[in-house]
């Protein structure tokens, strides 16, 4: 009941019946990490889909550098509770393309991406749901994005 | 530490510097040797100043605002990972959790019972740059660590001065009590300050005990 009431809370499995829920609960394990560890790993295969509980994590993309052999980190959103880390466990190719870095202690619930698969594949019905909703996310990311991009533009227009 | 640390604040909130300038500045020799409110600021400072320690807020803007414009910040790891990899001699400290309850509280002086707290991956408690310095090593990476406030009650604030006027009268009632005894003078009331006294010892004691406890735990 307790991991069906936070999956509740996640956007992405919002809209979920009560039953369609306890059916995803069954392939979720709760899991902490310290602050500092890493989540998720850029180039990783995604195993999980996670649901941030409790913490923050931030979400970094290596950026190549001219010289020097490794890349630049660079963050690019910081989530917290109740949202969704590694989508890409659900959309091929399930490569992480992003680094989960967690700036706290974090808590999160973390499902199967392959039981999850075979759920959606069995009842598209939860599919349809699950789906929409990560679509909804992806674009209010991409508008808060874009928000972020004008501002900073204007701001180092302006000075 | 003996002769302090120097050491670079960074963090867009001007109520957060003044905090952590407070009480790093309480711990005698340590310096602040500049402050910035965004990345490309605290990394221009961090490469001239060269100092011993970089305290960073996680949310810090990579550009200056204008008022109501949104900005990412989420620049602070970056900057941390930047100077940590630049300047491997720099002990890093990414700050995180400043939330509107430990921000309303650090701008003003207030009295209020409790105190500004630290978290690194364990129990909260005061914070502390010896102990800060002793966590984050130079070359080994940002340590990171989550700010708080933490409230207290008039008896957690007062527990080992009230446990040691607890075992002051304790004892002193149970050594009165004794010689009433001994005295035959007055053996009843003599008895009954000797329980008196030794039930307000043994909390005295206990008080002591819990406070040393708690003290080894943090």
């Amino acid at each position: 009941m307790a991991l069906q009431s936070a999956l509740k809370k996640c956007s992405l499995f919002s809209s979920l019946s009560d039953s369609l829920l306890e059916n995803i609960s069954r392939s979720a394990a709760e899991k902490q990490y310290a602050a500092g560890s890493t989540l998720i790993q850029e180039g990783d295969t995604a195993e999980e889909l996670h649901v941030l509980q409790e913490g923050k994590v931030a979400i970094q993309i290596v950026v190549p550098r001219d010289q020097g052999p490794a890349g630049r980190k660079v963050t690019v959103d910081i989530v917290g509770a109740n949202e969704c880390l590694g989508w890409a466990a659900l959309l091929e190719p399930h490569t992480h393309s992003i680094t989960g870095v967690c700036l706290q202690k974090v808590k999160v619930l973390s499902i199967s991406g392959a039981r999850l698969r075979l759920l959606i594949q069995d009842n598209p019905r939860i599919g349809s749901q699950i789906f929409q909703e990560l679509v909804k996310t992806i674009t209010s990311k991409l508008d808060e994005t874009r928000q972020v991009l004008i501002s900073e533009r204007l701001s180092v227009g302006l000075k | 530490m003996d002769q302090g640390l120097r050491i670079v604040l960074a963090s867009e909130h001007p109520e957060m510097r003044y905090l952590l300038k407070k009480i790093i500045t309480e711990e005698s020799g340590n310096v602040i040797i500049g402050q910035a409110e965004n990345v490309p600021r605290t990394m221009t400072l961090t490469r001239n100043m060269r100092p011993e320690m970089a305290i960073i807020d996680s949310n810090l803007p990579h550009a200056v605002g204008l008022d109501g414009i949104p900005l990412s910040r989420a620049g602070g790891l970056d900057a941390a990972q930047a100077i940590s990899e630049e300047l491997p001699g720099v002990r890093v400290v990414l700050v995180n959790n400043l939330d509107s309850q430990v921000l309303s509280r650090a701008g003003t002086d207030s009295t209020e019972p409790g105190y500004f707290s630290m978290r690194i991956n364990g129990a909260a408690k005061p914070i502390l740059l010896r102990e800060l310095n002793r966590e984050a090593q130079p070359g080994r990476g940002p340590v990171f660590v989550e700010l708080g406030f933490v409230q207290q009650t008039f008896l957690q604030r007062n527990l080992s001065s009230l446990s040691d006027t607890a075992l002051i009268t304790g004892g002193f009632a149970t050594a009165i009590g004794l010689s009433l005894n001994i005295s035959s003078f007055e053996t009843t009331i003599g008895l009954a300050t000797v329980i008196v006294g030794i039930f307000v010892l043994t909390a005295g004691m206990a008080g002591k005990l819990t406070f040393k406890l708690k003290d080894k735990k943090q």
